[in-house]
């Protein structure tokens, strides 16, 4: 049996409409496990509608495919055998109308989507205390000094477990204690998108200047990361540095040449 | 049978393995690697993070372990600290191991902490108590164990309502001071909320703590095994669990009501309003900080009218701290100062998603922030309103433009503090429209806990909304969608039947 133009054409909007809704989270859903990225409901809304209009277009650009979509239209409205099958969809269009309506006037919030750019380009240069930092040229010192490596290392894991594990947790994971009283969440160091990522003079300026040292991007006044060169020495920040790095088993990333 | 199962699991536990040494060995990397900075390279928990954790971590050298399952005094087995290894224990620091370290390497990181205490190879750990004659969890059971909770006296500790608010002063057998669970909120029990667990618990204790063992048949105060499974349904009945925190949780839905709005906490009225729960983490981000919390959650709800706002804001605090009240001192391990509350909100609407910075707000984004506390046990509580642009920059300012007032009260173990003001007061003032989302966070004093001034709790920014009051609109507008479509639909096919009863003319189009 020949299904119906009409027919045929429903279904490809219900196939686009389940990809916007299933298709595209799903792939993202692959791309990073535990994660499920829902379109949100504007969008969805706004692609609706351009694959109706497309699908519209579509069927009246054929002369002889419009007049079998008519025709399709004129006998569901017009037969009398299909009285009970239309009389059903009018009842169901209304409703489904109805509750669409009450759904776009009813009072609701949408909590704006707090986006932050998490790793945004950091400032040439920055100074504390008087001392300026050239971030272009600053290197770890402590990272060629073979003999004391594994002193500093152990000095910069007890600075951890002083101050940083509250947040970021004892497995560097970024569930400490602490973690979900705060928005954003502390970051991940297993997780390869972090300081696997950048290179230590940029967690050295993190560090340092904190949540609120940001650019407005980054969402300075969220971030619970604190000003730590108001209680670490800067030996201190290249010590945990170190640490970090040791025991997550990431390399820092090279300077570009 | 069921008398011959445990030896023989407890054989099969302790058949020396050849590769006991080996185990020892491969338990020490564990160790170093994940618990040394906190249990100590000696073992005795005095690791680097001991001095910023309450309760500290334990030091395995005397070889006390709290959540075990085997009789009276003996020691716990293998399989009761490997299950706190695996699962870890809430509220605390420390946490479940399950994810970084396979079950081979839980156990020889328990064969090794086990090596820090010789105890170990003078004694056997006991047998593992028997959960056989569960009672049923049916409401008569959670009864009968309300009449055990105060023949125990259960109460003394925990609160008549289980909030953990003690009429004495507790210390653990280090010497620290501990308070009892709030049984309010099982997601905080550190030995897993199931009744098992907790029947477990009532019948060897915890050791190390003030928890008695209640299932000693030597002791006068001890319970019958009955006694101990029903008032252990009655504390699984005690839990609240609507006041989890849940970390998605971001919104309070203000509710709108007519005929006035309570300044009372304990008002009826609050119960028509949601509540929702939000963590408290100490302020760990600027001097001078706070490290060991007690309290950890507060629970928010809002209501308004045409004129006026309100926030009801309540607390679990074992307890309720106004200097000059002798009663508290005796409890409170330091100085004890008065317990406070306060809510921020931006003082002005910034751009965008812009926000004042969390902690106090910052030079160019002032907070206004609503600041209630509990006074003087002699001079009563007091609120005032002020501005800021960071921390240490209050200005007060007038409450009266606004109508801003507060009012709290304690009972059983929980602080209830009503703000409200009017919706629209002076210049610069925040405003309090419906329908819009207005970034709100709290903070929190314990004042028993020695918090004051920069030591104290707070939450990340979250958001108030007033919902608008109903209106017609969301009947009518409905109604005439439904009209029309049904309507206009009709008409199409009552058009279209009378032409398809028409003979069709052979016509191009
Ligand atoms: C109060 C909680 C808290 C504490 C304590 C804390 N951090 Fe953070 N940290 C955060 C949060 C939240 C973020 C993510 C937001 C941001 O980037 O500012 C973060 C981000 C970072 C980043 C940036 C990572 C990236 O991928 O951009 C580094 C590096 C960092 N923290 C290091 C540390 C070190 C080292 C310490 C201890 C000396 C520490 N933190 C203590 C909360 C904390
Ligand atoms: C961030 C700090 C921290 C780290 C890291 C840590 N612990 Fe703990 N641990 C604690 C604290 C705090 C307690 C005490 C909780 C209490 O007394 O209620 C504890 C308690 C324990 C207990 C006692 C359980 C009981 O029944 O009394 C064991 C066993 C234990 N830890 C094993 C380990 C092992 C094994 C590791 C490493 C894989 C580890 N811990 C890592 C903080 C930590
Ligand atoms: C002398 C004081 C005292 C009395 C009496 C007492 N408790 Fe406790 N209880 C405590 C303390 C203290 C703790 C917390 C121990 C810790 O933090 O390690 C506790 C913890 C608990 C826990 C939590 C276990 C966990 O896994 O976290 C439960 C449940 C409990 N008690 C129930 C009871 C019941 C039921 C009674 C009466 C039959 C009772 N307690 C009597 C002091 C007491």
């Amino acid at each position: 049996m020949r299904v119906s133009q009409t027919i045929r054409l429903l279904l490809v909007v219900a196939v686009a409409y389940a990809i916007v809704e299933l298709g595209i989270p799903a792939i993202g859903a692959l791309m990073k496990p535990g994660t499920w990225p829902v379109v949100p409901v504007h969008l969805v809304r706004l692609y609706l509608f351009f694959i109706v209009i497309v699908i519209l277009l579509y069927a009246a650009a054929d002369e002889e495919r419009w007049s079998r979509v008519r025709g399709d239209f004129r006998f569901f409205f017009g037969a009398p055998g299909a009285r009970i099958a239309r009389t059903a969809t009018i009842v169901a269009i209304s409703l489904a109308g109805g509750y669409g309506a009450y759904d776009a006037v009813r009072p609701r919030f949408e909590t704006p989507p707090e986006l932050r750019a998490v790793h945004p380009a950091p400032p040439s240069s920055f100074s504390i205390g008087g001392k300026m930092y050239d971030l272009l040229t600053l290197d770890n010192p402590l990272r060629a000094d073979k003999q004391n490596f594994a002193g500093d290392v152990k000095a910069g894991a007890a600075i951890f477990f002083k101050q940083c594990f509250f947040c970021h947790g004892d497995k560097l994971d970024g569930r400490g204690l602490y973690a979900d009283a705060f928005h954003p969440p502390p970051a991940n160091f297993r997780d390869i998108g972090t300081i696997a990522q950048l290179q230590e003079s940029y967690l050295f300026w993190r560090i340092a200047t904190g949540g609120p040292g940001l650019p407005r991007e980054g969402g300075p006044w969220m971030s619970s990361m604190p000003v730590w060169h108001r209680f670490l020495s800067e030996t201190e920040i290249w010590q945990v540095i170190l640490f970090l790095y040791d025991f997550t088993g990431h390399a820092p990333r090279a300077r570009e040449p | 049978m069921r008398r011959f199962a445990f030896p023989l699991v407890f054989l099969l536990a302790h058949a020396p393995a050849a590769s006991a040494f080996a185990d020892v060995e491969a338990g020490r990397v564990v160790y170093e690697r994940w618990c040394a900075l906190c249990h100590g390279q000696k073992g005795d928990g005095n690791g680097p993070a001991a001095s910023f954790l309450m309760p500290k971590p334990r030091d395995f050298t005397v070889g006390v372990y709290k959540y075990k399952s085997t009789e009276g005094n003996s020691l716990p087995s293998d399989e009761d600290i490997a299950r706190r290894v695996a699962e870890g224990m809430l509220g605390t620091a420390m946490p479940g191991w399950k994810d970084v370290l396979n079950e081979a390497d839980r156990r020889q990181v328990v064969t090794f902490i086990k090596k820090f205490s010789d105890i170990f190879e003078f004694e056997k750990p006991g047998q593992a108590i028997s959960l056989a004659g569960q009672l049923s969890g049916s409401p008569q059971a959670a009864d009968a164990g309300r009449e055990v909770y105060r023949k125990a006296k259960c109460f003394e500790c925990h609160g008549d309502t289980g909030k953990g608010n003690p009429s004495k002063k507790l210390k653990d057998d280090w010497g620290e001071p501990i308070w009892p669970r709030n049984l309010t909120k099982p997601w905080t029990f550190r030995g897993g909320s199931d009744v098992k667990d907790i029947y477990t618990r009532l019948t060897v204790g915890i050791p190390g703590t003030p928890m008695p063992v209640f299932g000693d048949s030597g002791k006068p105060d001890a319970l019958s095994a009955d006694e101990r499974w029903s008032v252990a349904h009655y504390v699984v009945s005690l839990a609240d669990p609507a006041r989890r925190p849940n970390p998605g949780a971001n919104v309070i839905k203000g509710v709108y009501h007519t005929g006035g709005i309570a300044a009372e906490p304990s008002a009826p009225v609050w119960r028509d309003a949601p509540t929702v729960s939000f963590r408290l983490a100490p302020q760990i981000i600027a001097a001078d900080r706070l490290f060991t919390p007690v309290v950890d959650q507060i629970t928010v709800r809002a209501l308004y009218d045409e004129k006026e706002v309100a926030l009801l804001v309540e607390w679990d605090d074992p307890t309720p701290s106004r200097p000059g009240d002798k009663v508290q001192k005796a409890l409170a391990p330091a100085d004890m100062f008065e317990d406070a509350v306060a809510v921020q909100f931006p003082a002005a609407l910034g751009e965008g998603l812009e926000k004042p910075y969390f902690g106090h707000g910052d030079a160019t984004n002032p907070v206004n922030v609503w600041y209630w506390r509990a006074g003087r046990a002699d001079a009563g509580a007091a609120y005032a309103m002020f501005d800021m642009r960071g921390a240490g920059t209050r200005v007060q300012r007038d409450p009266v433009p606004s109508g801003f007032s507060a009012r709290g009260e304690y009972k059983d173990g929980t602080w209830r503090v009503v703000f409200r003001r009017a919706r629209y007061g002076g210049d610069g003032d925040v405003l309090f429209d419906s329908g819009r989302l207005l970034p709100i966070a709290f903070a929190n004093w314990e004042g028993s806990n020695g918090e004051r001034g920069s030591k104290h709790t707070l939450t990340r920014w979250v958001w108030l909304w007033l919902e608008p009051p109903p209106s017609l609109k969301t009947v009518y507008v409905p109604v005439a969608v439904v009209a029309l479509l049904a309507g206009g639909l009709l008409g199409v096919s009552a058009r279209m039947r009378r032409a398809s009863e028409r003979p069709q003319p052979e016509k191009e189009t």
